[in-house]
C-alpha cells in the first residue's frame, strides 16, 4: 500500500470508533448538584463586640503609653530659671521695664567747692 | 404557614436538583465531546464538561432562567475549551502522560494492547493536527454515533454539508495515518 492509496476509509471507522471508545470515561462519572450553602449562625452583635473591645484595647494601649513616656521625658520647670535679656538684667515682674519704667536719675545739683 | 413555605422550598430544590442531574445523564457527553474536540485530552474535557454544568447550577441558584440548557451548556462549553488556554494548569504544563505519548497511564498495560495503544496515540497526534472544526464532526459522529441531522443540528449546518465535511475529514484523517505508517485499524 503506497502513500497514494490511502487505507479503505472502513479501516478508519474502525479506528476511530475504538479510539473514542476508549477515551471517553467509563463508567461515566456522576456530577450531583452542589449542596447549598451552609450559613453558620453566630450570636447577634459578637463579631461587632470582638473588634470594638481590639479598638478599645488599643487606644488603652496607646494612652498609657503616651503618658509614660510623657513623664519620663519632663523636665521640672526650674522656679529660679530666669530669662536672660538682651543686656544682661536679669527680666522678672519686679524689674519688668514695662511695668516699672525706669526712674529717671535724679539730677545731682553741683556744689560749689569751697576751698578750704 | 411558616413550615408550609419552608417545605415547599425544599420540594423546589429537590425537584431542581433532579432535573439539574437528569439534564447531566442527557448531555454530558455532547458537552464532554465538543471540549474533547478542542483539546484532546479526556481529563480536561471532562473538567470543562463539569464546570459547564456547574455554572448552569449557578445560574439556577441566582434565579436565571435558562430556555434552553442544552445550547447554553455547549456554548458554555465552547468558551471554557478556549479559556482552558489561558489557565494556569495549561501554562504550567500539567498535563496527564497520555496527552504526552498516547498511552494511558492510569494502569499496567498487558502487551496485546500495546500495539493498539501505539495506533491511539498516532490516531491522536494525527487528529490534532486537523483543524478543529475536522476533530469536532470526527468526534460528533464516532465519540457520541450521531447521526447526520442530529450533526447538523449540534453544528447549525445542512445534511449536505455534514457529509460532505465528515468525508473530507475523514480522507485528510486517513491520509495522515497512512503517512504515519498506520495501516490497519485496532
Amino acid at each position: 500500500m503506497s502513500y497514494l492509496s490511502p487505507p479503505p476509509v472502513n479501516d478508519v471507522d474502525g479506528a476511530l470508533r475504538a479510539f473514542f471508545k476508549a477515551q471517553m470515561p467509563a463508567p461515566w462519572p456522576s456530577l450531583k448538584a452542589p449542596a447549598p450553602p451552609v450559613v453558620v449562625a453566630t450570636a447577634k452583635g459578637w463579631p461587632m463586640m470582638r473588634s470594638r473591645l481590639a479598638l478599645a484595647a488599643s487606644v488603652a494601649v496607646l494612652a498609657l503609653g503616651l503618658s509614660f513616656l510623657s513623664g519620663a521625658f519632663h523636665v521640672r520647670a526650674n522656679p529660679l530659671e530666669q530669662r536672660i535679656t538682651v543686656d544682661g538684667a536679669s527680666a522678672s515682674a519686679e524689674n519688668d521695664p514695662l511695668r516699672h519704667p525706669v526712674q529717671p536719675p535724679l539730677k545731682v545739683k553741683a556744689m560749689p567747692v569751697s576751698a578750704p | 404557614m411558616k413550615n408550609g413555605t419552608v417545605k415547599s422550598t425544599a420540594l423546589k430544590a429537590a425537584a431542581r436538583r433532579e432535573d439539574f442531574e437528569a439534564l447531566y445523564q442527557r448531555h454530558s457527553r455532547e458537552v464532554w465531546a465538543l471540549a474533547y474536540a478542542r483539546w484532546m485530552n479526556a481529563d480536561t474535557a471532562m473538567d470543562v464538561a463539569q464546570e459547564a454544568f456547574l455554572r448552569l447550577w449557578k445560574q439556577w441558584e441566582d434565579g436565571e432562567v435558562i430556555l434552553n440548557p442544552r445550547a447554553w451548556l455547549l456554548r458554555v462549553a465552547r468558551n471554557l475549551a478556549e479559556d482552558f488556554a489561558k489557565s494556569a494548569f495549561r501554562r504550567n504544563g500539567t498535563h496527564p502522560p497520555q496527552m504526552m505519548n498516547g498511552v494511558q497511564g492510569r494502569e499496567a498495560l498487558p502487551l496485546e494492547n500495546l500495539e493498539r495503544e501505539e495506533t491511539f496515540g498516532q490516531l491522536r497526534e494525527a487528529m490534532a493536527e486537523m483543524s478543529k472544526a475536522d476533530r469536532e464532526i470526527l468526534t460528533l459522529r464516532y465519540a457520541l454515533d450521531y447521526d447526520t441531522d442530529r450533526i447538523a443540528e449540534t453544528l447549525d449546518i445542512n445534511a449536505t454539508a455534514v457529509h460532505m465535511r465528515l468525508s473530507r475529514a475523514r480522507q485528510r484523517l486517513a491520509n495522515r495515518l497512512h503517512a504515519n505508517g498506520v495501516h490497519h485499524a485496532p
